[in-house]
């Protein structure tokens, strides 16, 4: 499998130019997949050759809730309607500085809030897969642009799991890391205690390629941390004596096919030497109504700064309070409305104790669990996801049914901790599963080690390799 | 449990609803209430409140001017500005005019 060191080689040697892959990551892009709501062809073209960087000439999407100078950030919302940032987010600021080709902005669901990219104001975006399937969301555009060589690599965001699930759907290496560990500054805002930036890659060095790159304290992100940035390019250190947890609650109602398929990583990591302690995690019932209050609660004072006044859509009304409602009301999608609904709710004063104030509290209890899981056992192996990418319109608009993809991922977002998903096989029917590993704070480099050689012992075919 | 008054978190989010948009999204939240119910079924007595995953202490930083967006670039976003200020509808007024 190719690598992107694999690329700069190539270039070095004189078999590939800089000029020749972006014009073929360009190709593959299919209108009909909908991956991209903006293409920056001519800003990366301008781009080759003008820095010599870890990353020289090689094309990167970044999800479109993430600010790049001069391009428009939509969020796949309306209510962002001709806004073009006046700066770039650090991550991009990192990336362009190392020769990174910025090829396009991603789709997404309005704000990142969904798991199917159905919900965007550009249309939905296809998985290459089944395109009668949807590629996960929130960051389905950055999944599609990746697994189809559209981009080398991508950034996605990951407030309950938005970079893990495309990344499992669409048959590629997600990793979102612990909370402080990549500045958040030009990341549009949707839940600021569980946000963080994430990259989808086609394999684990790739992922640690650029984590290297984009990692470490951001004077701009004072959630930033100063914990040292490890080499995570380093990823061939043994796996015998590893301790890694199988918490039983993450292994019920899960599909069949993704139960073997997970049980077949078990068994890969076994044979090099690794052991299998039981752990429980007996709150893992209560992650999706815990997130969901605290998610909610911080995206209604998040979302509070779209009023049309400053920037985007602008409704006139007969007077300041009428304009800003209309402007609301017609900038926003459905998901996005009840979600600031149930957060208005739950923040409200005759609310706010029993439900936000008490999720605060089953946030602590859930970091607990994690903690003490995680002393007992180095990593935590569960399924991503609960069954294989499902069909367009099948869980579209339902409030009930839009979290039951994000129950076994949204626990890491509660607890800060780092998470990746990584390809453990195909579905009868064709489909990619994810297999989801969950670490101590900080410890990437360790999660990335453990997908690289489950990548060597079971490479994964990608799309057109 | 009673059924959310919608019309007022509305009018707290500010969000204009239609009609037929209300009556959906009162059904939804109705359903979403419901749902996350079952917090509390957890006992959580005594224990301390998250709101950030690793905040260990208040984060500080020098009182000094540092880089910022210049006026100019920070209007570009907007047609609707005078002088060097965004221009909105009345702020003070009479409901019942």
């Amino acid at each position: 499998m190719m690598t992107i060191n694999d690329y700069l080689k190539l270039f070095d040697e004189g078999k590939l130019t800089p000029e020749e892959l972006l014009e073929s990551c360009c190709s593959k892009i299919d209108p009909d997949l909908n991956a991209f709501i903006t293409v920056t062809k001519e800003r990366a073209r301008n781009a080759i050759g003008s820095v010599d960087g870890k990353i020289r000439g090689i094309p990167v999407a970044v999800k479109d809730n993430i600010n790049v100078k001069g391009v428009p950030t939509t969020c796949g919302s309306k209510i962002l309607k001709g806004f073009i940032p006046p700066y770039s987010a650090t991550v991009v600021e990192r990336i362009e500085k190392e020769g990174g080709l910025l090829i396009g902005k991603t789709n997404l669901d309005e704000f990142a809030m969904g798991s199917s990219t159905e919900n965007s104001h550009f249309g939905l975006t296809k998985n290459p897969f089944d395109r009668e399937r949807v590629p996960g969301g929130s960051s389905g555009g950055s999944a599609v642009a990746v697994a189809t060589g559209s981009a080398i690599i991508a950034l996605g965001s990951d407030t309950g799991g938005s970079v893990r699930q495309p990344a499992s759907f669409c048959g590629l290496v997600g990793l979102k890391p612990t909370y402080g560990r990549v500045s958040r500054y030009g990341l549009v805002a949707f839940a600021s205690s569980l946000d963080q930036i994430g990259i989808i890659g086609r394999n684990a060095m790739d992922v640690g390629i650029l984590l290297v790159i984009i990692a470490g304290k951001d004077p701009l992100d004072s959630t930033s941390v100063t914990v040292d940035v490890q080499d995570y390019t380093d990823l061939d250190g043994s796996l015998e004596g590893i301790k890694i947890g199988i918490p039983e609650e993450y292994f019920i109602d899960i599909d069949e096919d993704v139960l073997e398929a997970v049980i077949e990583i078990k068994e890969i990591l076994q044979d090099v030497g690794v052991s299998f302690p039981s752990v429980s995690l007996p709150t893992s019932e209560f992650v999706i109504p815990t997130y969901q209050i605290i998610s909610y609660a911080e995206a209604s004072s998040n979302l509070a700064r779209y009023d049309g006044v400053r920037y985007g859509l602008y409704h006139s009304g007969v007077n300041f309070s009428d304009e800003i409602r209309k402007t609301r009301n017609d900038g926003f999608l459905s998901e996005v409305k009840r979600r600031i609904l149930v957060g208005s709710f739950v923040l409200s004063s005759q609310a706010i104790g029993e439900y936000y104030e008490k999720a605060l509290t089953i946030r602590s209890l859930i970091k607990k669990e994690f903690k003490d899981a995680l002393d007992k056992v180095d990593y935590l192996l569960t399924p991503t996801t609960p069954s294989p990418a499902f069909k367009i319109g099948e869980r579209f608009d339902d409030p009930l049914k839009v979290h039951l993809s994000d129950r076994l991922t949204a626990g890491a977002n509660l607890a800060g901790i780092p998470a990746v998903s990584a390809p453990a096989g195909m579905s009868r029917n064709n489909l990619p599963i994810g297999y989801q590993l969950m670490g101590r704070p900080f410890d990437e480099k360790g999660l990335l080690s453990i997908v690289h050689q489950v990548e060597k012992i079971k490479p994964f075919e990608l799309l057109g390799e | 449990m009673k059924s959310i008054d919608i019309r007022h978190l509305s009018k707290l989010a500010n969000i204009e609803l239609d009609k037929k948009e209300e009556k959906k999204l009162q059904k939804d939240l109705d359903a979403i209430i419901k749902h996350i119910q079952k917090i509390h079924e957890v006992d959580t007595k005594g224990l301390p409140e998250t709101i950030h995953p690793n905040l260990t202490s208040l984060m500080l930083r020098n009182d000094k001017v540092g880089k910022s967006l210049s006026r100019d670039v920070v209007l570009l976003n907007k047609e609707n500005s005078k002088d060097g200020y965004f221009t909105v509808e009345r702020l003070i007024y009479d409901d019942n005019q």
